[in-house]
């Protein structure tokens, strides 16, 4: 379902941008058994966190929870960047970015 | 002169000189820093307005008119960009209707907006770039599953879908929605 839905809507293009978003991407973890806590590949630390998110230790649950919302965050960083890169605007408007850290 | 005249006098001169340096050759960049309640927000959309009728005149066919308005905080940029789109909105009929188009679901729509004369499509980083307990729309989530699916294989992102793990908890359990992924 959800295949056939997004196969007519997203560019092979978009998709090539996505993915060198997603390959190139890390993310800073929290320690858990399967992780150190260190800046890791987005890409690898996915599949350790849905087996450590299946079956969590207690002594980590907190940390893994903030590993799964990094992951997560991290994720939908890389399709604002992909976006970014794709749609190439007429014009970008920064508006009250004294008030943020990140721009 | 009343206030109100000398204002429009200084706004119309600001918008001029920004359309002239967007529009030339040169950097193509311009800070517009003036006090609070000058109408920066004003003089904005009158330039959006004036770039969007040379790209109309220069290009015509060639897509819509595409802005992207950053922006620190969700609740300004709402009520911002509805006012950068309305001088648009009163010339084209085809101008996006919608308040305000999610960067991050651009190539979910795309294809639809390709449709359209204009349309601004809004990134907060404060929501949108912030790693921490934020998890995003139902459609941002759906888009990545699918993205995840092409790169991953759909065996992986249906096992990362099954009871307790971590996308099931992403998609979000409350609305009994997983079991729309539970067959890509």
């Amino acid at each position: 379902m959800l295949k056939s839905q997004f196969d007519r809507q997203i560019e092979s293009r978009y998709l090539k941008a996505w993915q060198s978003c997603y390959r190139n991407a890390k993310v800073e973890l929290h320690p858990t058994p399967k992780h150190k806590g260190a800046k890791v590949d987005l890409s690898k630390s996915i599949c350790a966190s849905v087996d450590e998110f299946a079956n969590p230790k207690a002594a980590y649950r907190e940390n893994i929870k903030k590993n799964c919302n990094a992951i997560i965050g991290k994720l939908r960083e890389t399709l604002a960047i992909a976006s970014l890169e794709f749609i190439n605007p007429d014009l970008i408007v920064l508006d009250e970015f004294q008030n943020s850290n990140t721009f | 002169m009343s206030n109100s005249k000398r204002e429009i006098q200084f706004q119309k001169a600001a918008v001029d000189r920004i359309v002239e340096a967007l529009h030339g050759k040169g950097s193509r960049r311009f800070l517009l820093a003036d006090e609070v309640g000058l109408g920066k927000t004003i003089i904005a959309a009158e330039v959006v307005a004036k770039l969007f009728n040379h790209r109309r005149t220069e290009k015509k066919g060639s897509g819509p008119f595409k802005i992207v308005y950053l922006c620190s905080s969700g609740l300004v940029s709402s009520q911002n960009a509805e006012r950068l789109i309305a001088p648009i909105k009163a010339q084209s009929k085809k101008a996006d209707k919608s308040q305000l188009k999610r960067l991050t679901l651009y190539a979910n729509e795309a294809k639809n907006d390709s449709k359209l004369d204009a349309v601004v499509y809004g990134f907060t980083p404060g929501t949108s770039m912030t790693i921490g307990g934020r998890t995003g729309t139902m459609d941002e989530r759906k888009l990545l599953l699918y993205l995840l699916g092409r790169t991953r294989g759909w065996h992986e992102v249906e096992q990362g879908v099954g009871e307790n793990s971590l996308l099931a908890r992403w998609i979000g359990e409350q609305n009994g929605s997983r079991k729309h992924y539970q067959k890509c």
